[in-house]
């Protein structure tokens, strides 16, 4: 650590020694304090000159140029950056480089320039001024986006951070991951800030319904945010909470005082994802009397089971001879509406932005829907002279119906819906065939019937969020300036479930048989933040600007979790909770609570507007920091972190030498420093006490080893960049590569016998990535009734491990093994690798490998079996063949578009891609191992029968008693795509009206083409947040098609 | 003028936000956790202090499972079945390695974590008078018993353990190996008995005392260990048999050398009045033994009433309501458990190689009476072990799940006892220590047929019997080796050890016939073998076994008796001779899994 210190304190010594050699020299030069630049400002696309663009040069000069796009503006000094502005036009920073006259070229609002606002911890700035990779996001095109919840519309928009869907379901968001892995343990995503609070971004608890997720960003509609600034490593400001970087959002504000309403309806659909193939009734009927043959049954018992009689004059005829596409009965298309409303305006007091939302929106699974309703109120007071405020109010309530997916085999309706038999059907059916209204219970083969869960069983999900923050500015002096925030977060989360008895096959609890199953479930949340800082700003000798700051943040956060779970209500129509049997009835939750407290001091120098310095400290203390750490300094009893940082950029462009070149935007970066990540358990550090029954009696134990030596995950981060502007601007570059070093890693350390606990959750790992990402924006055609964009980006990381206290850990998931050592990814596939399907018992016999039994006793692998590699050539197959299969993370992902306008039409298409990733197929796992009643895919058809048979289909066997679809490569599949992610296209109705500003219509399509070798419904998907489950497929809503008309109308 | 107002209490609000951020950070930073207990609030009270009794408790029950089965299978009593994995089987053959599941000392040391951290506390809370003195000696010592039981678990399987007594409280204490010291068993003993016998109460909780209740229907009394037999057990190993003697006295006569009850006559006396007995309901009928009442339905009994009080020192129970889940259906039945043990056919040998004698139930014993039917069987091995669809099944941990018909009484209630100590444990091990303390007599006395038919030159007579007993029926010995067990009519006598009967008597068995001058070591035999016959499958075999073995200097007292039971064992024949060998040189313990 101390060598750390070392090492940037030298890194910062030398570049302010580089800087101050270099405003020396240059200082000398500037002898006159008067520098007159004329000029003029034309429009890119026209070529025809700008009226009413604002340029400045800090607060030392302004002009603003005539109808003929001129200007003349005097500077205090030759070597400066002027700030072009102007309604409509996109915010531009123009080198004077010493030259007296400039030709400017504007573009248009919206384009993607390497001057826009990006906003960082401290304050928003322009991008070019910035020493740190931080990417802004233009949200224009949220309007035509909005059943997307900001982080699933992030999705392709920066470089470097890679977004997955959790899964098709309304709301439910994605899996962020900036710049690939920094934790094992912890929360690998980046912090989220909204309006300068810390938006707490935690599913409290879980959810009592399997694999949903409750979103907290669902909460924010993407049209209510002007900017998302994705920090990456300019979050070092936020101390032990910065280590995954940070995304910034800021919504709405009334940019001027007229009174402007906006207002958007729009309509939509949803489509079915493409069915899997699975048999149809004929070739399962073959398939079961098959597999049942190899549970011991015999022929006449096969023959008389009830599906297997063809006598349509038998009762049951009807009930088992039907062909029935289960998929289609849980799939099932819908529709979404959406109106909302955006009020901005205000006076020269106050202004305020107002907005208004409701949506509702079908989900792919029968009976699931989202409902939505937001609302939101920003003001900005000027309470004085010296004092403005402003303040954030928004409120959000959803409720959302929803099923169980992921890992849920009796209740999961769309794993059902891919096991059930098809020769049953949904409904009774009377001896001649004619269908009941009522619904077919679970099977003789103990498989639920899908359609129960998704008509007779309830998934109900309520979520309230509040937000609101206040903040006051106040100038002490012109230079001094003294700010306060205050934000309160309060989100609460209803979650309700029934199964039915009806339908679905029963579990077996300890104590009972559970037929019908209930559940609530409440969770919430209360955040405290306080964010006090005092800044300093001044301009010396017109060249040296300096900025220091130095401030506190307070967070206080309290989460809490009650749940009760039911069985075995009397009837079907009694589904709440407090109906099922008083004796099983479980209950359960948790609280959770932590404190953290930052210092943190940061200060900005930059020198004629070329050289850029940034240094940054942070001292954090939290409720969560052990309180005996060996590392940061010690205050009284607390440990505060100690975490540094430094940053430099050197606008090359701004040089003289560079004097009227080609290249417009020539700028170096590199940053330096040590980021946190707290999340490390509230009270892992707390020596505690938990409950211990003896019978009835509730007596007191230790709970687990506490680590009173326990920090925050120290993340070191290296970043290098380059940014590049050419012709005019239209072709702009940007490219970094970075490195970012875990050390003491949290990890759960083997404790020794001896100490009585099997772990203890220690800071002796370390985890190092490294990655390279880069954007390129060019804009092909300008010309006065069209142009043409386009853009892509990409990323790249690379993990390993560096340090664990144990040899390897190994991690289970749905089915799934990884294993993370020293050397290899954190998060690598871990299993079997199958090499074909024995032909025959000879070839069998031949290599003569077996498995060994839990007795110790051998099994002889047979023809039909799968060939397994042995890997340690001992004849056995077992654990220690197991090898990497591969991982989830993509070799790269990125994105690009196309944003094609002519004349009032504009067309805009957005692909995005991951390659190289690999997926665990769990699902057809499920649906090929043959080694239980269920329904299998059309693959199986092709199952080994006899000796000499040569297939990649093993054979089907009752229980797999040789382990064939054990986790092994067969279910590893390439989960690479290129999907177009969004396309839209939009026309600007002429209006004549005085009454209406504007009016656009917008045609919109989500998903429409997705390019992919993946067998799954879809390889886009993230059953957990945690990195040891990513790349798992356990039957999640797939993403779907959609498409979405609109008009947005201006007042 | 509004804003001035406005612009005031903004500046009012910042000051005050300041003010927040910048005070006391201490205070600011702590918080408690609500779903746990924080340190700083865990010993407080004698309530407090109770919980953590209560705590650790609940942690020794998490040892029933490992307890047995190290105890037994390793013995010569039990052994693997079919259905018995791998690792079981290297434990039943002696060739676990160390990553062995069964072997995992990990729960061992949970418990004595969770001690140490009590017995720190508890000293610490009665430094600051949060308890009082009667209060902090008898949850100490408790917890102290505790702890040195299952160290002296540790030991014998496990010949040399880290033995650590101070909690754990940094981490990096964890990286310390100089607080897990490493001791072999004769230094851990010598700590252990020198820890245990300054506990500063050895008795039980007196009644009032706040741990002593019922809790869903359960007495506690029994819950807690004997602190001591735990003593006395220390010194048997360490050698010190009067001191044993002496600890196992004070529990023989925990009612008191003189009083006049039925508790005080039968209470952990073996006492014909127990209704403990093998009995059968008629003559030369084998089929008419007794089944409900006797000696099998003390491992069916309810925890409350008067026969388990007799006789039961330490059991604690498994209710289907709360955790843990019994372990033993899972370990021994063959329905609604996976059968992974059976008796060894060397222990169901030793049961047949006994003799039964016939009794009425009505206990009115006849000499003419008793040496009349002569089954060729022990029949507590009858009610032992029983023979399921063709295989022999463990019972005793059974009688509260499975029914007279084998199937579960209630498939979801897995009810059952663990039993830990007896008074015929206590009465063998105090007879193992008279042995070796040299009152040989006494020894056979209480593990034949009872004090006053073996210090009686005319035995068998009724109580009533019109004869003077006055110098009879008495060992005439000090104590702890004084028992009067004087019962008769002229003059009248019902002295404190008359109703006692002897482990074989209350068995009806024939006693063993040794001749009374014989050396220590038949006597100790015998004892050992009753112990296999009486307390098969509690739990005590091993280290009976081992015990004898070291304190012969004979490995081949136990390398031939697992000999005898691999050899006789249709799965594990192949493995007897290599685990002879093994056990002949001494290599008698388990690998420690260090992490």
């Amino acid at each position: 650590m101390i060598y750390m210190y070392k090492k940037i304190l030298t890194l910062s010594l030398v570049i302010a020694a580089f800087i101050f050699a270099a405003v020396q020299k240059l200082y000398a030069q500037d002898a006159t304090n008067k520098f007159k630049v004329e000029g003029k400002v034309i429009n890119a696309a026209t070529k025809k000159p700008v009226r009413g663009i604002r340029l400045t040069y800090k607060y030392f000069a302004a002009s603003i140029t005539d109808s003929a796009g001129n200007f003349s503006i005097t500077l205090p000094v030759k070597e400066a950056l002027l700030l072009l502005e102007g309604d409509g036009y996109q915010s531009k920073e123009v080198p004077v480089n010493g030259l007296a006259a400039l030709n400017i070229v504007m573009y248009e609002d919206g384009f993607p320039s390497s001057s826009e606002e990006v906003v960082l911890p401290t304050a928003p700035v322009t991008k070019t001024l910035t020493p740190y990779a931080v990417t802004g996001v233009n949200v224009t095109d949220g309007w035509n986006r909005y059943g997307e919840t900001p982080d699933a519309y992030l999705q392709g928009k920066v470089a470097g951070l890679h977004v997955i869907r959790r899964s098709g379901t309304q709301n439910i968001g994605a899996a962020l991951f900036l710049r690939g892995i920094n934790s094992l343990y912890a929360t690998n995503q980046p912090l989220i800030v909204v309006d300068g609070v810390i938006f707490s971004n935690t599913s409290v608890g879980g959810s009592i319904i399997s694999n949903n997720y409750n979103n907290p960003l669902s909460t924010i509609d993407v049209r209510d945010i002007d900017n998302i600034s994705v920090l990456k490593d300019a979050s070092f400001l936020y101390g032990t909470k910065g280590g995954n970087g940070a995304i910034i959002i800021t919504t709405i504000r009334a940019k001027e005082l007229g009174t402007k309403i906006d207002f958007a309806a729009y309509g939509g659909y949803n489509a079915v994802p493409k069915n899997l193939p699975v048999m149809s009734a004929a070739d399962y009927r073959i398939y079961l009397s098959e597999i049942l043959k190899t549970k011991g049954l015999s022929d006449a018992e096969i023959q008389s089971q009830p599906y297997m009689n063809d006598d349509p004059s038998n009762p049951t005829y009807y009930a088992y001879h039907n062909q029935t596409n289960w998929q289609d009965k849980v799939l099932k298309k819908s529709y979404t509406k959406n109106i909302y409303l955006k009020v901005t305006g205000g006076d020269n007091i106050a202004r305020y932005a107002i907005s208004l939302g409701f949506l509702n929106n079908g989900g792919i699974t029968k009976n699931t829907d989202l409902s939505k309703y937001n609302m939101r109120f920003n003001g900005d007071l000027n309470l004085s002279r010296r004092m403005t405020a402003t303040t954030n109010l928004a409120f959000t309530f959803s409720e959302q119906n929803i099923r169980d997916q992921g890992n849920a085999s009796k209740t999961n309706p769309l794993f059902l819906a891919l096991v059930k038999a098809p020769f049953l059907r949904t409904n009774d059916v009377s001896a001649t065939g004619v269908e009941s209204p009522i619904l077919a219970d679970k099977d003789t083969l103990n498989i639920s019937n899908p359609v129960a869960i998704t008509d007779l069983g309830e998934g109900i999900n309520k979520a309230y969020r509040f937000f609101g923050s206040i903040g006051f500015n106040y100038d002490v002096t012109k230079k001094l300036k003294l700010s306060n925030t205050i934000g309160i977060i309060y989100n609460k989360v209803r979650e309700n479930f029934f199964i039915p008895r009806k339908g679905v096959t029963p579990d077996t609890l300890t104590t009972a048989v559970a037929f019908s199953r209930l559940g609530t479930q409440v969770t919430s949340l209360f955040s405290l933040y306080n964010d006090t800082r005092l800044t300093y700003s001044a301009i010396f000798k017109k060249a040296h600007s300096f900025t220091a700051r130095a401030g506190a943040r307070y967070m206080y956060e309290k989460t809490e979790q009650d749940y009760g779970i039911g069985y075995n209500s009397a009837i079907d129509e009694l589904v709440s909770v407090g109906n099922g049997v008083n004796g099983l009835r479980r209950i359960g939750g948790g609280i959770g609570e932590s404190k953290w407290l930052s210092t943190y001091f940061n200060a900005d120098y930059a020198y004629a507007d070329k050289y850029f310095l940034s240094a940054n400290l942070s001292a954090d203390a939290s409720s969560r920091f052990g309180k005996n750490g060996t590392s940061g300094v010690k205050i009284g009893s607390t440990v505060f972190s100690l975490l540094p940082s430094v940053a430099a950029s050197w606008l090359i462009s701004s040089e003289k030498i560079m004097a009227g070149s080609k290249i417009d935007l020539l700028k170096l970066r590199a940053s330096y420093g040590i980021s946190g990540n707290d999340d490390i358990g509230n009270y892992t550090a707390q020596q505690t006490y938990v409950s211990q029954n003896l019978l009835g009696m509730q007596g007191l134990v230790r709970a687990g080893l506490a680590n009173n030596q326990l920090q925050w995950e120290a993340v070191k981060k290296l970043n290098l960049g380059l940014d590049v502007a050419f012709l005019e601007e239209r072709l702009q570059l940007s490219f970094d590569i970075f490195k970012n070093k875990t050390d003491k890693l949290i990890v759960y350390e083997p404790a020794p016998t001896a100490s009585g606990f099997d772990y203890v959750v220690s800071n002796s790992g370390g985890l190092k990535t490294t990655g390279l990402e880069a954007s390129l924006s060019y804009r092909i055609l300008n010309k006065k009734n069209y142009n043409w964009d386009a853009g892509f980006n990409i990323g790249t990381y690379k993990s390993s491990v560096t340090k664990l206290p144990s040899d390897k850990i190994i991690t289970s998931f749905g089915g799934a093994t990884y294993i993370t050592q020293v050397g290899s990814g954190p998060n690598d596939f871990y299993g079997h690798v199958a090499n074909g399907v024995y032909v025959s018992d000879v070839m069998a016999a031949a290599e003569g490998l077996s498995i060994r039994n839990a007795d110790g006793s051998l099994t002889a692998f047979k023809g039909g079996d799968i060939r397994f590699i042995d890997q340690n050539d001992d004849k056995v197959i077992d654990d220690n063949d197991k090898m990497i299969l591969g991982n989830p993370n993509p070799d790269f992902y990125g994105s690009f578009y196309n944003k094609v306008t002519y004349k009032r039409f504009s067309l805009n298409a957005v692909c995005t891609f991951s390659y190289g990733n690999e997926i665990f197929n769990y699902t057809r796992s499920q649906l090929e191992s043959m080694y239980n009643a269920y329904n299998q895919t059309d693959a199986v058809r092709n199952r080994w029968r006899t000796n000499g048979q040569v297939t990649e289909i093993p054979k089907a066997t009752w229980g797999d008693p040789m382990g064939n679809g054990r986790f092994s490569n067969r279910w590893i599949e390439d989960g690479s795509y290129l999907r177009l992610r969004a396309v839209t296209l939009s026309y600007d109705v002429r209006i004549k009206s005085n009454f209406f500003k504007y009016a656009t219509v917008y045609a919109t399509g989500n998903n429409l083409i997705t390019i992919t070798k993946y067998k799954g419904y879809d390889p886009e998907f993230s059953a957990t947040e945690s990195i040891f489950g990513q790349g798992v497929d356990n039957t999640l809503e797939p993403q779907f098609r959609s498409v979405q008309l609109g008009f947005r109308i201006g007042l | 003028m509004k804003l001035s107002l406005i612009n005031k209490m903004g500046v009012a609000f910042m000051a005050t936000g300041i003010c927040v951020t910048l005070s006391s950070c201490k205070k600011m930073l702590d918080v408690e956790p609500q779903t746990s207990v924080g340190a700083a609030n865990m010993y407080r009270n004698v309530f407090d202090a109770d919980a953590a009794v209560i705590g650790v408790y609940g942690k020794v029950m998490k040892l029933a499972k490992p307890y047995v089965l190290l105890n037994e299978l390793r013995g010569d009593l039990m052994d693997i079945t079919s259905n018995s994995d791998v690792d079981l089987r290297a434990l039943s053959e002696h060739t676990a390695t160390v990553n062995n599941p069964y072997i995992d000392p990990q729960p061992f040391y949970e418990v004595i974590a969770n001690c140490n951290d009590v017995l720190y506390n508890f000293k610490k809370m009665y430094a600051q008078s949060k308890i009082k003195q009667d209060e902090f000696n008898q949850r100490y010592s408790d917890v102290g018993s505790i702890r040195s039981w299952v160290y002296l678990q540790l030991g014998i399987h496990f010949g040399k353990i880290p033995y650590v007594t101070n909690p754990v409280v940094q981490f990096s204490d964890l990286k310390d190996s100089s607080n897990f010291p490493m001791v072999t068993l004769p230094v851990l003993i010598d700590s252990l008995v020198s820890f245990t016998e300054k506990l500063p109460y050895t008795e039980n909780y007196p009644t009032g005392t706040t741990l002593l209740t019922t809790v869903d229907g359960y007495s506690t009394q029994k819950f807690f260990i004997n602190k001591n037999i735990i003593m006395g057990d220390l010194y048997l190993w360490q050698g010190q048999y009067d001191k044993a003697a002496e600890r196992y006295k004070r529990v023989l006569e925990i009612n008191g050398p003189t009083g006049n009850s039925e508790l005080f006559y039968n209470q952990y006396r073996i006492s014909s009045f127990n209704n403990a007995s093998i009995s059968y309901t008629r003559a030369f009928d084998f089929s008419s033994l007794v089944y409900t009442n006797g000696w099998r339905y003390l491992f069916e009994r309810p925890q409350v009433d008067n026969e388990f009080n007799w006789e039961m020192i330490w059991s604690l129970p498994f209710d289907k309501n709360f955790e843990p889940v019994n372990p033993f259906v899972d370990l021994f039945s063959p329905v609604g458990g996976s059968y992974l043990v059976q008796p060894a056919q060397q222990a169901i040998d030793l049961w047949n190689s006994q003799t039964q004698v016939y009794v009425f139930t009505a206990a009115t014993v006849t000499a003419g009476e008793v040496l009349r039917d002569n089954f060729p069987l022990d029949s507590r091995g009858v009610f032992t072990y029983r023979i399921i669809n063709g295989k022999p099944v463990i019972m005793k941990y059974l009688y509260n799940y499975l029914g007279t018909n084998n199937q579960p009484i209630n498939p979801f209630s897995k009810a059952g006892k663990w039993f830990l100590t007896r008074a015929a444990t206590l009465h063998l091990h105090y007879s193992e220590a008279a042995n070796r303390a040299g009152k040989y007599k006494l020894a056979y006395a209480l593990v034949n047929k009872g004090i006053g038919y073996t210090y009686d030159p005319f035995p068998g007579n009724s109580v009533s019997a019109n004869r003077d007993v006055t110098n009879y029926q008495q060992t005439f010995l000090p104590y702890p080796y004084d028992f009067d067990a004087r019962g008769g009519q002229a003059p009248a006598y019902r002295n404190t050890w008359y109703r006692n009967i002897g482990i074989r008597g209350r068995a009806n068995l024939k006693p063993v016939t040794l001749p009374l001058t014989d050396s220590v070591t038949n006597v100790e035999n015998m004892i050992i073998t009753e112990d296999a016959l009486e307390l098969a499958y509690e739990g005590e075999r091993w280290s009976d076994l081992l015990r004898v073995a070291i304190r012969r200097n004979d490995p081949a007292f136990i390398a031939d008796k697992i000999y005898d039971k691999l050899r006789k064992s249709g799965l594990s024949a192949g493995a007897a001779n290599a685990a002879r060998t093994k056990l002949l040189a001494r290599d008698w313990f388990l690998p420690f899994k260090f992490k």
